[in-house]
């Protein structure tokens, strides 16, 4: 009995380990069923499911307006079940009917539908009848689902800004690119059961998740006036731009921005491409020029050195200027374009005739620092943060090697290189009440039910000048499109304010010769702007004022009459009486420079004197290492030649820089060497 | 006599166990008629239908079982033993071979019957017998030799079967009544716990590289193992070594068990099993049906039952008359308490798949039958408790 009763013990003791087995077994289960369960669910129905996915559609692009300008249009996809085309038997007559159909290669057909995945595409973005035929044949294994093509319907308008999209619906450039997560949408997907076999399970479970549509973007770009931009664009490249005499620009850029939000109303570049057939277009001229290249802003930056005066306090509206035709910095002179120069002005009219003295001026009492605490509170030097992918900073003199020559040619445009974005988000800050915005290129996000999931909001960067100072800086550009060299750009009725700008082109080693930059940048209403617009032609032997004052002009006035803007009756309807410049001189006589290269300074000297050129010598040396103007350029007679003197001929040039024979701005002569920034920011890679 | 004898045989069956055994019958019905829809396409209730003559044939042998005085088996005990031994050996020469194992004796009508099954329960009442006349004699280490010896003949017949999962239930048997039948539970646990160390630290050794010396010279040591046996091994340490062989039954019943969550994907709905993803999801791996489509709830609810039903058959223990009915029902409970731990486990990813059966679930005539010889013994013994005397 005792032996017994120590069994039963033990028999207790056994059902206690029978327990803990049941415990561990209970606790495992819990842990791989509640805990880890969705987890492996997801990994057991993705072993079964073979989804075929639909894509969603994609969003689209409208302008401010809501007016449609990228949209999405219907395409099927042919795919093919390998496993059960090739449980069919019949790949060989499968592949030749798809073949006929889709008019592609058999072989290739075959190779598709009897490759080893679950699921091949066949082929892509298919026309609707032959879709419609392959449904109809009801192949085995062979399946037809909706997709989309993309759609621009304005054609080539706003290219730039939009980009377009690759073959799987992929945002490739532009708001396509940046905004492709918000266009695409989630895509669906019809999924199918299949066996551990590969093949579909009859009266399979299909299950369809349905896509969820990309959600609308709308753009600041106003479809209206980025057709008026394109269609000044289109004149320019025509040949039949107002003083062009005929002469089609390189490129050409027209930007619209609203001064007053950094929205973009529109960007528009020429050459440009068609983003419905994108792959037929050369890639240059899918480069967004007004984004991703830098200039010499030349005149047209006079704005922000006067602005810059003007807050720190350093010029008053009556100060006196005395241009003698020449200002002498470091010894060497940088001369007004008028021969003997202005005369006595007061600020407005150095603004009025930017006049070059006066703007250095301007620059030196500024000094180093304060130039460029400006230079960079305004946003050069680094990008603006537009939604475009691959826009420059452009490039700034380094300050610590910068000497008052540079401050000099920085303060009338030159020396630095910026972009056209910069440039007009400056101006529109000195026009706006001296805020530094964002520009920017999107207004909101729409759901696709009509919800504005993100409402625009206006990004300030910082303030750059007091709002009396961007008071006092619209009323003295006002005046020089009304009275001084902007009136190209005058409305009568609108109170203008713009200033032009011509800058010579750099290109490897040194300036181009006869080929500029014209600019003209403005701003209407001045007194409360509601429009900055930048117009830069790129590669052609005219000024600024001349050729793109007239384009701004254009632009202006439609765009002003599109928003709704009244004619202003306190406005002039006439442009002041014509000021020195207007008219401008031209060139007397033409005279080609000899190359000197390599000479002794007194041969080269004889050479050139010979040929009835002025010389002046920089650095020391026996031998000429270069010279500017170069060899066989052909430039004004009597005009100065520079030469630079080394020990070895054929070492690296310095290339120096001026803008020559721009009367609208300066004749500028003798200046220093300095390193060539270039034009197009590509060639730096 | 025979009167009297029924009327006792009714009223004193263990009702308890009984309907425990009754509830989980028929849900093994319920579970397979969603298990092996898809194993035999011609007719979907093929294996339903085999396994109700299983049960009914079982339930018969139960009750037979039942009431034969157990006592009876003790003076037949060495001629069962040799029966036992005489039948293991008998599979070598007539055996069938299936899955790389001779296991199966074919009997007329197209049936086979695993005479390694069988051995379970013969071993169990043997073994019961011959402890019982061993008590207090099991005090020291020299003592276990005899019983040891005694079990080692049938275990390692069915180890060359071979017939690993089986064996281990022997060694669990083995284990479960030695310490029932009091074994020292120092020096007895400490043999055990070091051959499990052994046998785990051999198993390490054969598959690890890289070991410091002098360990060195022992990586790779051989195992008396087949190579599907050490495949299994392997992907037992590491599932993901051979996903697609011998390590994807286990990740596919892992899949299949979580995700039927908490409450499972309903009756049928289980796509694991459905779809033919996971293999023997009719046998060995049932149970991993029940997780797929019943969820948590399902498989608690299994092992509750299960629990319920080892802790009725304990009770039984405590009241049997004597020693060898405690053996019996002792053995009895260690035996299924391993199939489940061992089968749940593989199932569950924390066990070596070893290929036992879950009791009265998986589909299978010899195992249904040996299990119900066991239930009929334990019915026996309750049977025959000690009752109070009136």
């Amino acid at each position: 009995m005792v032996q017994l009763l120590k069994l039963r013990k033990r028999v207790v003791f056994l059902f206690g380990i029978c327990s803990i087995f049941m415990l561990v077994l209970i606790i495992r289960l819990g842990f791989i069923q509640l805990r880890e369960g969705p987890f492996l669910k997801n990994l057991a129905d993705e072993e079964h499911f073979r989804g075929v996915p639909v894509a969603a559609k994609r969003g689209n692009i409208v302008d401010c307006n809501g007016n449609i300008l990228a949209m999405s249009v219907s395409a099927e996809t042919v795919y093919a079940v390998p496993a059960e085309v090739r449980k069919s038997g019949r790949q060989e007559e499968i592949a030749a009917e798809l073949a006929a159909i889709l008019d592609m290669d058999k072989a290739k057909v075959l190779e598709r539908i009897t490759k080893r995945t679950s699921l091949e595409y066949v082929k892509k973005k298919v026309p609707a009848e032959a879709a419609a035929k392959i449904k109809e044949l009801n192949l085995p294994g062979i399946g037809v689902v909706e997709d989309s093509v993309r759609f621009y319907p304005n054609g080539s308008l706003a290219a730039h800004v939009l980009g377009f999209t690759g073959i799987d619906s992929q945002g490739l450039e532009g708001i396509e690119h940046s905004r492709d997560k918000e266009l695409t949408g989630q895509p669906g997907s019809i999924l199918t059961e299949y066996g551990a076999n590969g093949i579909k399970i009859p009266d399979a479970e299909h299950e369809f998740i349905p896509p969820i549509q990309g959600n609308t973007v709308k753009l600041t770009i106003d479809k209206n006036i980025q057709a008026f931009a394109e269609r000044e664009l289109a004149k320019l490249m025509a040949g039949q731009g107002t003083n062009m005499e005929g002469v089609v620009p390189k490129s050409a850029s027209i930007l619209v921005m609203e001064p007053s939000t950094g929205r973009m109303l529109a960007i528009a570049s020429t050459p440009t491409f068609d983003p419905n057939n994108y792959q037929a277009s050369d890639p240059s001229t899918r480069r967004n020029i007004a984004i991703q290249n830098g200039y010499e802003p030349g005149s047209t930056f006079k704005i922000i050195t006067l602005a810059a005066a003007l807050e720190e306090k350093k010029v008053g509206l009556n100060d006196r200027f005395t241009d003698p035709g020449f200002t002498t910095i470091l010894g060497k002179r940088i001369r007004c374009w008028k021969a003997g120069g202005h005369g006595t002005q007061n600020t407005v009219q150095i603004a009025e005739n930017s006049c070059n003295p006066g703007f250095v001026e301007l620059g030196q009492r500024l000094g180093m620092d304060n130039f460029y605490k400006y230079l960079i509170g305004f946003g050069f030097g680094s990008k603006t943060g537009i939604e475009m992918s691959g826009e420059a900073k452009g490039i700034l003199a380094n300050k610590k090697k910068a000497t008052a020559l540079d401050l000099a040619t920085m303060s009338i445009g030159q020396t630095n290189n910026v972009t056209p974005i910069q440039l007009i988000t400056a101006v529109s800050a000195v026009a706006n009440g001296g805020v530094l915005l964002k520009p920017q290129l999107v207004q909101e996000i729409i759901s696709p039910t009509g919800d504005v999931l993100v409402p625009f909001q206006k990004e300030v960067v910082r303030r750059v000048i007091s709002e009396s100072t961007s008071k006092t800086a619209r009323e003295i550009l006002e005046s020089v499109v009304t009275n001084g060299t902007g009136r190209r750009a005058f409305l009568p009725g609108y109170r203008v304010a713009g200033k032009t700008g011509t800058a010579q082109k750099v290109g490897r080693g040194g300036y181009i010769q006869g080929e500029y930059v014209a600019s003209f940048i403005a701003f209407a209403p001045a007194d409360n702007p509601r429009l900055t617009v930048l117009v830069v032609i790129d590669g052609v032997p005219f000024y600024g004022g001349v050729v793109a004052g007239p384009v701004v002009q254009a632009i202006m006035l439609d765009s002003l009459k599109y928003l709704g803007v009244e004619p202003d009756p306190t406005a002039p309807l006439a442009p002041g009486t014509p000021m020195y410049g207007v008219e401008f001189p031209p060139v007397k006589e033409a005279a080609v420079v000899p190359s000197v290269l390599g000479h002794t300074p007194q041969e080269a000297e004889q050479i050139l004197k010979k040929a009835g050129f002025k010389v002046v010598m920089e650095g020391v040396g026996p031998r000429v290492i270069d010279q500017i103007p170069h060899g066989e350029a052909e430039v004004e007679k009597g005009s100065t030649v520079l030469l630079y003197l080394g020990a070895e001929p054929g070492q690296a040039a310095i290339a120096p820089w001026r803008e020559v024979y721009d009367p609208d701005v300066e004749a500028i002569e003798s200046f220093g060497p300095r390193i060539p920034l270039i034009m197009n920011q590509e060639l730096l890679e | 006599m025979l009167n009297k004898h029924h009327r006792s045989f009714f009223k004193s069956l263990d009702y308890g166990l009984v309907v425990i055994l009754v509830v989980i019958l028929a849900l093994s019905l319920l579970v397979l008629s969603t298990a092996s829809i898809n194993v035999s396409p011609s007719d979907p209730y093929h294996y339903v239908k085999n396994q109700v003559i299983w049960i009914i044939s079982g339930l018969i042998i139960a009750a037979v079982t039942a009431a034969i005085d157990y006592e009876h088996w003790r003076k037949l005990s060495w001629w069962i033993y040799g029966f036992n031994i005489l039948l293991l050996i008998l599979v070598f020469f007539v055996g069938a071979t299936a899955k790389g194992a001779q296991r199966w004796i074919p009997v007329i009508g197209g049936f086979n019957i695993q005479p390694s099954e069988f051995a379970k329960i013969l071993l169990i009442v043997t073994f019961a017998h011959y402890l019982s006349q061993r008590r207090d004699r099991l005090n020291n280490v020299k003592d276990f030799i005899p019983p040891l010896i005694f079990v080692l003949p049938p275990t390692l017949l069915v180890f060359l079967q071979p017939d690993l999962g089986t064996a281990l239930v022997f060694g669990a048997i083995f284990i479960g009544m030695m310490f029932v039948a009091g074994a020292n539970p120092w020096k007895f646990g400490a043999i055990i716990i070091g051959c499990i160390a052994t046998v785990i630290g051999a198993v390490f050794l054969h598959f690890a590289k890289d070991l410091p010396w002098p360990l060195s010279y022992l990586e790779g040591l051989p195992l008396p193992l087949e190579d599907y046996q050490l495949a299994r091994l392997l992907v037992f340490i590491d599932p993901a070594a051979d996903k697609s062989g011998a390590g994807y039954h286990v990740i596919q019943s892992v899949w299949a068990i979580g995700s039927g969550g908490l409450w499972g994907k309903g009756y049928r709905e289980g796509t694991q099993a459905q779809l033919n993803f996971l293999p023997e999801h009719h046998t060995d791996f049932i149970f991993s049906v029940i997780g797929e489509e019943f969820g948590f709830i399902g498989t608690s609810i299994v092992l509750f039952l299960f629990c319920i039903f080892l802790l009725r058959m304990i009770s039984i223990a405590m009241k049997a008359r004597d020693d060898f009915g405690l053996l019996i029902v002792a053995g009895f409970v260690s035996m299924l308490a391993f199939h489940i731990l061992v089968n749940v486990g593989m199932a569950s990813g924390i066990m070596p798949v070893t290929g036992l059966p879950l009791p009265f679930l998986t589909a299978g005539g010899s195992s249904m039958w040996s299990n119900m010889m066991g239930v009929g013994l334990v019915l026996s013994v309750a049977l025959r408790r000690e009752r109070p005397m009136f």
